[in-house]
């Protein structure tokens, strides 16, 4: 019986959603919370650190599109973009990502920037 | 020489020597004579013990291994090796080989092929992996039996992958009788070539010189014609160890000419595409030299067609106007290109269905209805029973088996005799030209996001090395997928050997010695080689630094350093997300990280010059900079960049 009880446990504790706010950041902004929440949900895996986009993922800053598309799009997601059910990330969190990817720096015109001038 | 006031011989001292250590005892030796005179000589002084009958019989048997005077089997060997011109060879040594090795570096000076020392035999074949796509010919391995050659064994598939020719040697004891002690068992097969016999074109073990003779030269030119591909022959220790009898003939190779396509077939390729209103190429393993790149892009010209350059190799120059890159398979406008397509070109391409087929979730073919599909490749020459990188089936309409470099300039010439619409090709070229442009424009736009981020974009790396290595004649020994392709995106790929491909099989732990093996391709020439390695890939085998610095190799390795398997991470990214649980915990048992690897340190200790790890983009270029000056110097230096994942 405790086996079960204990299994059960396990289970929940695995599926429980990321949430926006923890006890540990409760003194955080939205951003400072999605930024780290924008690594420990995965997203910095195909988008980048700077939401810049690449070989798995396009980009994403710094004009993140609006919340309620962004979650939407991470419930029915196509192609090789993988499901976030609001049952591991919760809405709440999802706005705090976008809140941080909307801080990330507009970057200078590619022929302001000498090694990229043609 | 006198010890302990007693006068002892060199031939008395050694002897004695062997007598104690066989009885264990730790007694001091002295004073005792040559065997056979031991009789006669006057009793030992005082406190020292006398050799038992026991050891006074080992002392005076005759040796185990008679002495080999004159020409010995493996001196034969090595005859038969310098006749393939090889320039070097590669071991990591092991005494199944023993006499060859001794005859390599005595007999045969050493020279034509020079010994190289590696610390792994992964490293030994992936080198040759890396030389032979650079140098255009292939070099020789020689690998321990069983052990080494399991040891090698993930780099022979990925040469076998990417069509790469090398010439192996693997030393066995086939008379059981001839094996000492367990350990020789351990390291003798039936035949070595079963353990690698699907991933190898041929093997042999031959069983007389005169026939390893005639077993090498053929090994040789099976694994130089295309479809290239690694090749083993064994050579049995007795017969290396072996006097050598008088009389045996020396062996020429032969050197096959590629198989080509016959002149109805081709003919009929040129006159699909030359009445094609819209023709697509796709190249992939094609181009090995200059004059294939050359003729690619004659061919492209004459028909003002798009070229998908897949990157199997560099195939056509990434700043021509009618070249199109791709990230992997696919890009929206290669996928755009394949839609309008009425007849398809595919040279060489390994996974031909995966650039005609969206797998992105109902299969579905991507070209148009009535879409020609014409093959040139070797691919049907190139296939196992058991392993399956042959890929999916894709059914062409003229598949046309044939070396394609090989069919190339005669298919320009097909093509140019059975005319075409020059109108409908200038208007083809023109939008070609502008979307290449506009593709390039956009790149520059795409790398200046996260320009001045910390971990380093690749994108940034990529810029800062290109700045400083644009003016040199320079090569990209290694795979650019998993660095987004951003040095195709941001760099003039314009000669045919600054590109090399990718590892073939896809297996980690090419990228550094395959880079190291090019940089000995090119170093004759003065060539800046840069090596762009994963962290992941590099600490396979980052004990291949020390071969780099050991036989003075010059090149610029640069670490891709995301701290993970990241390919990994994404995969069980996917999976937890797929069964809704636990989706930030995809780190476990795929990071590369607490602590972080110095890979500065384990450079220097390998002897290599090395800075890092650097995760400042503003000190990047720098840090290149000072890293340039050790490579033209002659030697390799490391820099270790904390980037982005890809």
């Amino acid at each position: 019986m405790t086996r079960v009880v204990l299994l059960v446990a396990l289970a929940l504790s695995l599926a429980a959603p990321v949430r926006a706010q923890t006890a540990e950041d409760a003194g955080a902004s939205a951003a400072e919370r999605g930024r780290a929440l924008y690594v420990r949900v995965g997203c910095y895996a195909c988008h980048g650190y700077a939401g810049a986009g690449g070989l798995s993922g396009p980009r994403i800053a710094p004009d993140p599109l609006p919340a309620p598309i962004i979650i939407h799009y991470l419930r029915n997601p196509a192609g090789a973009m993988p499901a976030y059910p609001a049952s591991v990330l919760e809405d709440a969190a999802v706005t705090d990502i976008r809140a941080y990817l909307a801080t990330l720096p507009r970057p200078q015109p590619a022929d302001a920037i000498p090694l990229l001038r043609e | 020489m006198k010890k302990d006031g007693v006068r002892l011989s060199r031939r008395s001292l050694l002897s004695t020597a062997a007598a104690t250590a066989a009885a264990g005892a730790a007694a001091p030796a002295m004073g005792q004579e040559a065997p056979g005179q031991a009789q006669a000589q006057a009793p030992p002084p005082r406190g020292v013990t006398p050799p038992s009958a026991e050891q006074r019989a080992a002392e005076t048997a005759p040796p185990r291994e008679a002495r080999v005077v004159g020409r010995t089997g493996s001196d034969y060997m090595v005859d038969v090796i310098k006749s393939l011109d090889l320039d070097y060879i590669t071991t990591n040594p092991g005494s199944s080989f023993r006499a060859i090795h001794e005859s390599l570096i005595n007999y045969g000076g050493n020279r034509q092929p020079e010994l190289l020392t590696c610390l792994h035999e992964e490293i030994a074949v992936a080198m040759c992996h890396g030389y032979a796509k650079a140098a255009g010919k292939p070099m020789g391995a020689l690998l321990h039996g069983v052990v080494g050659l399991t040891h090698g064994s993930m780099a022979i598939y990925n040469a076998w992958c990417d069509r790469t020719p090398i010439v192996m040697i693997s030393g066995n004891t086939i008379d059981a009788m001839a094996r000492h002690g367990a350990t020789e068992w351990n390291h003798s097969t039936q035949t070595d070539g079963a353990i690698v016999r699907d991933i190898t074109k041929w093997s042999d073990q031959p069983v007389s010189l005169r026939g390893f003779g005639e077993s090498l030269v053929r090994a040789y030119g099976l694994a130089v014609t295309p479809p290239c591909a690694p090749v083993l022959v064994t050579a049995d220790k007795s017969m290396q160890e072996a006097p050598a009898p008088d009389g045996l003939p020396p062996v020429r190779v032969t050197r096959p000419r590629p198989p080509a396509a016959d002149l109805g077939a081709l003919r009929e390729a040129a006159r699909l595409l030359a009445r094609a209103e819209r023709p697509l190429i796709i190249a992939d393993q094609l181009v090995r030299d200059q004059a294939g790149m050359d003729a690619l892009v004659a061919l492209a010209e004459t028909l003002q067609a798009p070229v998908i350059d897949r990157l199997g190799r560099l195939n056509m120059p990434n700043t021509h106007p009618l070249c199109v890159s791709v990230l992997y398979n696919q890009s929206p406008r290669a996928t755009q290109l394949a839609r309008e397509a009425d007849v398809i070109l595919g040279l060489e391409v390994w996974d031909m269905w995966g650039s005609l087929y969206s797998e992105g979730g109902a299969e579905r073919a991507i070209t148009a209805p009535g879409v020609k599909i014409i093959t040139i490749s070797t691919n049907d020459l190139h296939v196992t029973p058991n392993v399956q990188d042959f890929q999916r089936y894709n059914y062409a309409d003229l598949a046309i088996t044939a070396d394609a470099q090989t069919c190339l300039p005669q298919l320009v010439e097909e093509v140019r005799r059975a005319g075409g619409s020059a109108s409908g090709r200038a208007a083809r070229a023109r939008a070609l030209a502008e979307a290449n442009r506009l593709e390039r424009a956009a790149s520059r736009r795409d790398a200046s996001y996260g320009w001045d981020a910390s971990p380093i974009s690749v994108a940034r790396l990529a810029a800062e090395l290109w700045a400083k290595v644009k003016d040199a004649d320079w090569v990209m020994a290694s795979d650019t997928l998993f660095k987004s392709r951003w040095p195709q995106r941001l760099w003039r790929f314009e000669k045919q050997h600054q590109y090399l491909g990718g590892s073939g099989g896809q297996g980690i732990g090419y990228g550094g010695p395959a880079a190291i093996g090019a940089a000995l391709a090119h170093r004759a020439q003065g060539r800046l080689v840069i090596g762009f390695v994963g962290d992941g890939d590099l600490l396979y085998c980052p004990q291949a630094l020390w071969t780099a610095a050991h036989h003075r190799i010059p090149l610029l390795m640069v670490v891709h350093n995301n701290r993970a398997y990241h390919q990994e991470v994404m995969h069980i990214q996917r999976m937890a997300n797929r069964h809704a649980r636990g989706i930030d915990r995809a780190h476990i048992g795929t990071t590369i990280d607490n602590p972080a690897i110095d890979f500065a340190k384990v450079a220097a200790g390998m002897g290599v010059w090395a800075e890092g790890p650097i995760a400042d983009p503003a000190a990047l270029g720098p840090a290149i900079g000072r890293a340039l000056e050790v490579v033209r110097r002659g030697e390799p230096a490391l820099l270790d960049v904390v980037c982005e994942p890809r």
